[in-house]
C-alpha cells in the first residue's frame, strides 16, 4: 500500500468514525437528509412488493367474500323458491270491501259488505281481515252482500291446532269453542287454531283464533276449549273476500 | 457498464439483506477483483446505504467495509485467486463482518442468516464472474 493510499484511507475512515461518534439524533437527522435520496429506487421497489403483497391480500380477501356470497346467495335462493311454494298456495284473489251495515239485533253476527255478485261475489265464500277469518257471506245481492261472522252463533267451521295439527270443529255457541278434542290430545293455552282446508268454503290455515281457556267436562272423551277470535269484528272497517279457493285448485291438479 | 450492474445488485439486494447477506458476497467481489479505489468508494457508498437503512448504527458498516476491504486488497497480492482461497477468504471477511456487528451494536447472531448466505456465496460469486469477466473463474 502507498503512502497515498494510506493517507486516503485514513481520510476515508474519519466519516465513520464521525458518524459513530453522533448521538442518535444526530444519527436520525443525517439519515433524513441522505435517505430520500440514496434510498429512492429501494423505497420504490419495496414500495411495489407491498402494493403487490396488499393487493394480493384484497384479491384473496375478496375470493372469500365471493364465496360467502355465493352460499348465501344459494340459501336465499333454497328459502325464495320455498316461499314461492308458499305463496302459491296461499295465492288467494281478494276483493277488498268496505263494511257498511250491521244487524242491529246481532251486531256482530252479521255484517254488510259494499260488494256483491257484480263485484265476483257469491254465496259461502270466506271472508277474512289481516288477523284472520271474518266468516263466510251468506247473501249476495248485486252490489251489497251479508257475511255470516265468527261471532254468529252456530257458526261452525272445520279446524286444527296449527302447533300439533289436532283436528276438530269450531263452533260459535255463546263462545267460541274448539270442539270434539280428545282429553288426550295435547292442546295448550295461546295454541293457535287454524283452517283445516277441509271444507269448500274455507281455504286452510287461516287463523281463527287463539285457545283462552281449556275445561275437563263430565264427558269422558271430550274436552271443552274456548278461543278468542283473531279477527275483531266490533272493529273492522274493510274486509277481505277469497273469490277462488286454492285448496280446490290444488285438489283438482293431476 | 459494471459499476452499473455492481450498483444495481446492491439497491436490488438491500431490502433482502436482513435474511441472506448477498451485499456482502458482492462487495467481497468488488474488493477481491477491482482497483483500490473503486473497492475504496464502494466500500463507502454500500456501508452508508445499509446504514441508511437502520440509522442507529449508523457509520458502522462504512467502518467495517472500509477495513476489511483494505485487508483483502491488501492481502491478494500474496494470494493465488482460485475457488478455495476465495472461499476461505471470504468466509473470514463474513465471519469477521458479522462478529464485528453483533460486538459493536450488541445484537445476537442470525445464524439461519449466515448459514444462507455461506450456501448462496458460491453460485453468486461464479455468476457475477461469469456476467462481468465471461468466465466462471479466473485461471
Amino acid at each position: 500500500m502507498s503512502k497515498r493510499q494510506l493517507f486516503i484511507f485514513s481520510i476515508s475512515l474519519v466519516l465513520p468514525i464521525t458518524l459513530l461518534a453522533l448521538k442518535p439524533e444526530g444519527k436520525l437527522k443525517v439519515a433524513n437528509i441522505f435517505a430520500p435520496v440514496l434510498l429512492y429506487p429501494v423505497k420504490t421497489i419495496t414500495g411495489y412488493l407491498q402494493f403487490l403483497d396488499i393487493t394480493n391480500q384484497r384479491i384473496e380477501d375478496l375470493e372469500r367474500k365471493i364465496e360467502i356470497l355465493k352460499l348465501k346467495n344459494t340459501k336465499l335462493g333454497e328459502n325464495l323458491q320455498l316461499q314461492r311454494d308458499d305463496l302459491e298456495v296461499t295465492s288467494f284473489q281478494l276483493v277488498k270491501s268496505q263494511i257498511i251495515g250491521r244487524d242491529p239485533s246481532n251486531i256482530n253476527g252479521f255484517l254488510a259488505i259494499n260488494k256483491g255478485s257484480r263485484h265476483g261475489l257469491n254465496v259461502d265464500q270466506a271472508v277474512i281481515c289481516s288477523d284472520g277469518l271474518v266468516g263466510r257471506i251468506k247473501y249476495t245481492g248485486d252490489n251489497e252482500s251479508l257475511v255470516e261472522t265468527v261471532e254468529n252463533n252456530a257458526f261452525s267451521v272445520s279446524a286444527l291446532d296449527a302447533r300439533t295439527n289436532v283436528h276438530g270443529m269450531v263452533k260459535r255457541f255463546k263462545k267460541l269453542q274448539f270442539e270434539y278434542i280428545r282429553i288426550n290430545d295435547e292442546i295448550f293455552i295461546n295454541d293457535t287454531v287454524v283452517t283445516s282446508g277441509m271444507s269448500d268454503i274455507f281455504p286452510s290455515g287461516i287463523v281463527i283464533g287463539y285457545v283462552r281457556d281449556i275445561e275437563m267436562k263430565s264427558d269422558l272423551f271430550f274436552k271443552c276449549i274456548y278461543l278468542e277470535p283473531a279477527a275483531r269484528v266490533n272493529r273492522l272497517y274493510y274486509v277481505y273476500v277469497i273469490t277462488n279457493n286454492p285448496d280446490d285448485r290444488k285438489m283438482n291438479q293431476p | 457498464m459494471r459499476f452499473v450492474l455492481y450498483l444495481a445488485l446492491f439497491y436490488l439486494f438491500l431490502p433482502f439483506n436482513r435474511y441472506i447477506d448477498l451485499i456482502a458476497i458482492v462487495i467481497f467481489f468488488i474488493f477481491w477483483h477491482e482497483n483500490n479505489w473503486i473497492g475504496l468508494l464502494y466500500a463507502l457508498f454500500v456501508g452508508f446505504l445499509i446504514d441508511l437503512y437502520n440509522p442507529s448504527r449508523l457509520g458502522l458498516n462504512i467502518l467495517i467495509f472500509l477495513v476489511l476491504g483494505q485487508v483483502i486488497i491488501y492481502v491478494r497480492d500474496f494470494i493465488v485467486q482460485n475457488l478455495p482461497t476465495t472461499i476461505a477468504l471470504f468466509s473470514a471477511f463474513f465471519l469477521s463482518r458479522v462478529i464485528v456487528i453483533s460486538l459493536l451494536s450488541v445484537t445476537n447472531f442470525h445464524i439461519w442468516s449466515i448459514v444462507i448466505t455461506f450456501l448462496a456465496f458460491i453460485p453468486i460469486y461464479l455468476g457475477l464472474h461469469k456476467i462481468v469477466y465471461r468466465q466462471w473463474m479466473k485461471t
